[in-house]
């Protein structure tokens, strides 16, 4: 019975931990970006927002998974 | 603190027939509404058109038209604008669905089994442009290119693809959804403590609604979109089109 709510715990725990640190590079990455060419600003955050969406995916993923664990409480 | 039992859209009544049950929950409900909404307002929108327009109603409607011509144009080039209408109804019934959340309702998306119906039906487009555009012998074929080894893994990103536009726009929202209850909960258990009018839940929530029922619907629906663009135009037309023939963007400031 814990356990499951444990393992709910540590599946989004390390999904969060992985995508923070992903959209921390890409974010960066993107400052890098404007910093360098400012008129490129407006695709660049279009791209970064889209791209960070989509890593966000595997997340929300472990999110539906943990939803699934605690159904099981 | 939030009922785990009741996650799901609640059944407002049941129709039985024969030996089953049909239930018709607060997702089929409010998905009806907003589709009535959305079309009434565009056909409101779209009638009494003139050459040259005298109100706003039509200035308001070109715009809007014109902004999801050029969208499509941009991920799909200029042979594909056909595409535009059901990307553009898809866009309003995604946004509009997920946004209910400000009135206070269960947002449609919030349910896997309409985000599910909505990547069908994007799953079954791409699917049926691609085969006639190519044909079933030309469509295998181009997944099979450049080697012929790599034609299971095609086959296995062509399927996944539906779950993952379902999951995403469900797992989104849904999360949003709970965010917002557990805020409520606290807050009026934090009230709980001074009164028994849960007054601290009136103002407070406004920025996560901000956030989960404005922010994240607009992001979510242009993902959505924009990935149901992104691979109708590699089945149509290629890999290489869907990204080689992208015009330059004007919004670049």
């Amino acid at each position: 019975m814990g356990i499951i709510a444990i393992g709910a715990g540590i599946a989004v725990g390390l999904a969060a931990l992985g995508i923070a640190l992903g959209q921390g590079f890409g974010v960066g990455k993107a400052m890098e970006g404007i910093s360098k060419q400012p008129e490129a600003a407006g695709n660049i955050r279009t791209t970064l927002i889209v791209g960070m969406a989509i890593m966000e995916t595997m997340g929300v993923l472990s999110f539906v998974i943990a939803i699934l664990m605690a159904l099981k409480l | 603190m939030i009922n785990i039992d009741e996650l799901g859209a609640r059944i407002i009544f049941t129709i039985s027939i024969g030996d089953g049950n049909l239930y018709i929950t607060e997702s089929t409900v409010f998905g009806v509404i907003v589709a009535v909404i959305i079309a009434g307002l565009g056909i409101w929108m779209g009638s009494g058109l003139k050459m040259i327009p005298t109100g706003k109603k039509q200035i308001a409607a070109e715009a809007m038209v014109g902004w999801i011509y050029k969208f499509t144009r941009e991920n799909m080039g200029r042979a594909n604008e056909g595409y535009a209408p059901y990307i553009g109804t898809i866009f309003a019934f995604i946004l509009f669905g997920s946004s209910l959340g400000i009135f206070g309702l269960r947002p449609v998306t919030a349910d896997l089994n309409v985000t599910a119906a909505l990547a069908i039906m994007t799953f079954m487009i791409i699917q049926i442009s691609g085969i006639r555009k190519l044909g079933v012998k030309g469509r295998l074929k181009e997944m099979a290119e450049p080697y012929p080894f790599i034609f299971p893994m095609k086959v296995l990103e062509e399927l996944t693809l539906p779950v993952s536009l379902a999951l995403r726009l469900f797992g989104n929202i849904f999360g949003g959804v709970i965010v917002v209850d557990l805020w409520m909960g606290f807050m009026e258990y934090l009230s709980g403590l001074l009164t028994d009018v849960p007054f601290l839940r009136a103002v407070t929530v406004l920025p996560l609604n901000g956030f989960f029922d404005m922010f994240e619907p607009v992001i979510q629906t242009y993902i959505f979109t924009m990935l149901t663009m992104v691979n109708l135009a590699s089945a149509i037309g290629g890999v290489a089109n869907s990204t080689v023939t992208k015009l330059p963007d004007s919004r670049a400031s």
